[in-house]
């Protein structure tokens, strides 16, 4: 779980992450809430009218049960005419006369029927019949037919003698005049003082008066209300078509007593209420779209609400998420391009956001990138030149032309000494300059290597050349590049001798404390008491020296490459800097690191 | 380099793949969860159910009690008892209940004390008495009671604080006015009577004899009670003592016989001295017994409720009280009719009169 939380949480992208945060923190929860709280309402209405309904269905029920009672009971009307009793107990009369008397008999006990049962007092009752001892007695407010008092009294045994019968109309072929729904009620006549039976009363009563109990019973435009007997057999609806027929659910009902609802097809509730009386059941039903009518039009617009909202809340939470992983795609692009090696970017972000410092960022770490490129790579290039062309100089072509025509003539003139040590001056100059391996040397080499090439020079210009070395450092022990004196000393001749007829080059090499701003090392100074330059040319000169720029083949080219090679290879302050007076001579100092020469070893 | 630059983005795009749609992910599970509904066998789930009352009494298990209701008469031997059994065995069948019918050889009190004591040492759970006594019967009901029997009363009561109930056919005093009416009429207001009774320890036919007094002095102040005879319901002995009335009393005109074999034994009297029609029988009988005098003439008018519906209601009430319930002023007995309450004593109905022209209706 927690894997997969992690990984989620690294796999995807932001857009997705933060769409994802967004269903989690409003969307689901708002449905969700919708959802439950509009499933509990309809809930709790559907137990609302599942908890009244059982109880005003059992108070109709009740009354149903009350009415049919009544109308059982009025069988005891009979016992008020001792006259009616008498006929009924004395049976059919066997002697004299009996067809007189019988028909006697009749018209008194139907003239009483007619007077107490089809009176007003007893509107539902649409005709009363009673069987005694082999007669029939009737009287009825409609004309009827096929009334068969076989098939009333068939089942009933004598152990049912005293009970309560109800006779549903598909029971019997009694059919009453206009076909309206009826039931007949049958109840025994007890004589109860003989302790036997006087006869069989059946009363046929409409069934409009459940039609009222029920009207009475407002359940609602959409609800159906009927009476059923225990098998389901509908003993009466609203819709007259359907009495008699039968609900082919009623033995699925889980209750008797109660409320339930179904689902499939159509979602329904069904109150229930059964009479302990007779078994009969009152069964309501509505259909529970019936009952959240009201709630429905709230419900659907609540849900279109919700989708405008879901719709807004997720295009702005799309937009946020877009504002914000745009500039870091664009960001990701633009590292891509760097990564290829083009540094020209620029991320064009003026927020003041996390986004717009980060962006800002960028652009100073690649500005600041491509600066120490360029300078890295300046600085190699300059310096790869300057040696280049230092290698030149190590070995001057007109330093050789001059240095080996000095030999000739001392050749010709047979000084041989001279000619053997200006051969071994310029091999060991040679053998130094082409020595490629070391840039570092021990200054006392190199100041070997200068008094070499001034001796050479000496033997060329004889007393126009004087010199004088001074080391003030153990030499041997500090390191500097190679060959940086032979092109000052060269340069010193050079101007020294170009306009007078003598030049003296002094040479001191001094420790160089450190002091304020200057991190000391070792000081070379050459000084010449030749022309020296003037204002101009001496700016001239610094400046050329300012400058890190490519080095040029100039006059003072060889000044030049000293100070960029040293300050390439020991950074500011080392290198050179010249100090001049015209006529009075020049003066160049060198500035360069104490470097002891077991550090360049390693 | 470039190589794995690229593979790096091409990773990040198929990576992209799942996520587009990973946020559908919860929103289907939501959707499923709301169209999915636990469904069970049945179509219907109750939301609220009923628990009726009724049903908890109509449990057969909670109901395993078959009550032993007891049935004392006055005097096992006579028909006006032997009916009341009829109907009393009836209700027993109906409802369920074992009924032990019984009485005493002797009709009076010490008699029927044995019979009771009897009973109480068969762990009857009511006994209801046709008292012959109200005050000797007193002891030994109470010790019934406090044994735990339901102890009732029928036909005639004994004093009140001896039973739960009395049930009572008639009301005392409307039949004993109406007696003494019956007989006024008859003879026109004028002349002697005699009252010939079963008992003189019985509170009914005491409570009756005192009302058809009371009935001669507030309204026929021409007409004189002779003599009170008792018989100890023995018909053979009504029957001398009637006889003795008529020789004692030349001048006799009428009788009013209580307790149902006075009626008899005096027409029977009335009948063999060759007086009928000249003495005027009335009383209260049973039309079984009186059928052949009435037509005869030996005697007019009887008067009595029918003891089957006695027998019946008197064991109704004995299952009803040890069900726990008191009958209430015009409730409606099944088999019975409505019946009357006063206090403790339940009232049957109304007497019915018998005369030679409806006697054969009945059949008691």
């Amino acid at each position: 779980m927690n894997m997969t939380f992690r990984s989620f949480f690294t796999r995807y992208r932001f857009t997705s992450k933060l769409m994802i945060a967004y269903l989690l923190l409003t969307v689901i929860p708002m449905s969700l809430l919708g959802y439950i709280s509009y499933r509990q309402y309809t809930q709790s209405i559907e137990n609302q009218v599942g908890r009244y309904i059982p109880g005003l269905l059992r108070q109709a029920m009740d009354k149903i049960d009350l009415k049919l009672e009544e109308f059982q009971n009025t069988v005891d009307l009979i016992y008020n005419s001792d006259e009616i009793v008498s006929i009924l107990r004395l049976g059919p009369p066997s002697a004299e006369s009996p067809q007189s008397r019988l028909l006697q008999d009749r018209y008194t006990v139907e003239n009483y029927l007619s007077r107490v049962y089809l009176s007003s007092n007893y509107k539902d009752i649409l005709g009363v019949f009673i069987l005694s001892k082999g007669r029939i007695f009737q009287q009825a407010k409609l004309a009827y037919e096929g009334f068969e008092p076989e098939s009333i009294l068939r089942g009933v045994g004598e152990n049912d003698r005293g009970h309560d019968r109800i006779i549903l109309p598909y029971e019997t072929n009694l059919r009453f005049e206009g076909n309206p729904p009826y039931l007949l009620l049958v109840r025994d006549i007890g004589d109860f003082d003989n302790r036997t039976t006087l006869g069989t009363m059946v009363i046929a009563v409409t069934l409009s008066f459940i039609g009222e109990v029920l009207d009475e019973l407002d359940g609602g435009e959409q609800a159906e209300l009927w009476l059923m007997d225990e098998s389901g057999l509908i003993v009466y609806h609203p819709d007259s078509s359907r009495i008699g027929t039968r609900y082919a659910e009623a033995a699925l009902f889980p209750l008797t007593d109660g409320s339930f609802k179904r689902d499939r097809p159509v979602k329904e509730l069904y109150g229930v209420s059964k009479s302990p009386e007779n078994g009969w059941m009152l069964v309501y039903r509505i259909p529970v779209r019936g009952l959240t009518a009201e709630t429905e039009g709230v419900r659907q617009a609540t849900i279109v609400a919700f989708v405008l909202f879901a719709a807004v809340t997720g295009a702005i939470s799309l937009l946020i998420a877009w504002r914000f992983t745009r500039p870091l795609n664009r960001l990701s692009k633009l590292m891509v391009d760097v990564q290829r090696g083009n540094f020209e970017v620029d991320m064009k972000i003026d927020s003041r956001d996390e986004v717009g410092l980060l962006a800002h960022r960028f652009n100073a770490m690649v500005k600041r990138i491509r600066e120490l490129i360029l300078e890295n790579y300046q600085m190699e290039l300059r310096q790869r030149e300057a040696e280049w062309y230092a290698l030149q100089f190590q070995i001057n072509p007109h330093f050789m032309y001059n240095t080996l025509e000095t030999i000739s003539v001392a050749v010709e003139l047979g000084e041989k000494e001279k000619v053997v040590d200006m051969v071994a001056l310029l091999g060991r100059m040679l053998r130094f300059s082409l020595d490629n391996r070391r840039r570092i040397v021990p200054i006392a080499e190199e100041l070997q290597h200068a008094e070499d090439f001034l001796r050479i020079q000496k033997y060329r210009f004889e007393d126009a050349l004087e010199y004088d070395i001074r080391c003030d450092v153990e030499s041997a022990r500090y390191g500097t590049l190679k060959v940086i004196l032979q092109p000052i000393l060269e340069n010193s001749i050079k101007y020294g001798l170009e306009h007078r007829q003598k030049v003296r080059i002094e040479m001191i090499i001094t420790q160089l404390d450190p002091a304020d701003g200057h991190p000391g090392g070792i000081r070379i100074v050459i000084r010449d008491d030749g022309i020296g330059m003037s204002a101009e040319r001496l700016a001239e000169i610094r400046g050329l020296l300012a400058e890190t720029a490519v080095v040029r083949r100039d006059a003072h080219f060889g000044l030049a490459n000293v100070h960029s090679r040293i300050e390439s290879r020991f950074g500011k302050p080392y290198g050179l800097s010249v100090e001049s007076e015209e006529g009075k001579g020049t003066t160049v100092i060198v500035e360069i690191p104490a470097l002891p020469m077991e550090e360049v070893a390693a | 380099m470039r190589a794995r630059l690229e593979g790096r983005i091409g990773r990040s795009r198929t990576g992209r793949r799942p996520g587009r749609f990973l946020w559908l992910l919860p929103l289907a599970a939501l959707l499923i969860a709301s169209g999915c509904n636990a469904s069970g066998g049945t179509p219907f789930k109750v939301i609220h159910e009923v628990k009726a009352k009724s049903e908890e009494q109509a449990d057969p298990a909670a109901e395993p009690q078959r009550f032993k209701v007891a049935l004392v008469s006055k005097i096992a031997t006579i028909h006006y008892f032997q009916v009341a059994e009829d109907g009393a065995r009836e209700a027993a069948a109906d409802l369920g209940v074992e009924l032990i019918s019984t009485g005493p050889e002797v009709a009076d009190g010490p008699h029927q004390e044995a019979t009771i004591r009897a009973l109480i040492d068969q762990g009857v759970h009511a006994i209801a008495v046709a008292a012959n006594d109200p005050v000797a019967l007193l002891p030994v009901l109470r010790e019934a009671r406090e044994k735990g029997i339901l102890v009732m009363t029928w036909d005639s009561d004994t004093v009140p604080e001896a039973r739960t109930l009395f049930v009572n056919q008639v009301d005392g005093e409307t039949l004993g006015r109406r007696q003494m009416d019956l007989l006024a009429s008859l003879l026109e207001e004028r002349g002697e009577f005699a009252i010939l009774t079963g008992s003189n320890t019985a509170a009914n036919l005491n409570e009756w004899v005192h009302w058809i007094k009371v009935q001669q002095q507030e309204y026929y102040p021409n007409m004189k009670l002779v003599d009170i005879v008792a018989n100890g319901e023995d018909m053979e002995r009504a029957y001398m003592l009637a006889k003795e009335l008529l020789i004692r009393h030349p001048d006799l005109d009428g009788i009013i016989g209580i307790g149902s074999i006075s009626p008899p034994g005096a027409a029977r009297a009335v009948k063999e001295l060759g007086k009928t029609g000249q003495v005027k029988v009335v009383g209260v009988s049973t039309p079984n017994l009186m059928r052949e005098y009435l037509k005869e003439g030996a005697a007019q008018i009887v008067t009595l409720w029918s003891p089957k519906k006695l027998g019946y209601l008197t064991v109704y009430m004995a299952r009803e009280l040890l069900l726990g319930n008191m009958p209430y002023d015009g409730q409606r007995v099944p088999k019975v009719g409505n019946i009357r309450v006063k206090d403790d004593m339940v009232i049957m109905g109304e007497p019915l009169d018998f005369t030679k022209d409806n006697v054969d209706e009945y059949d008691f």
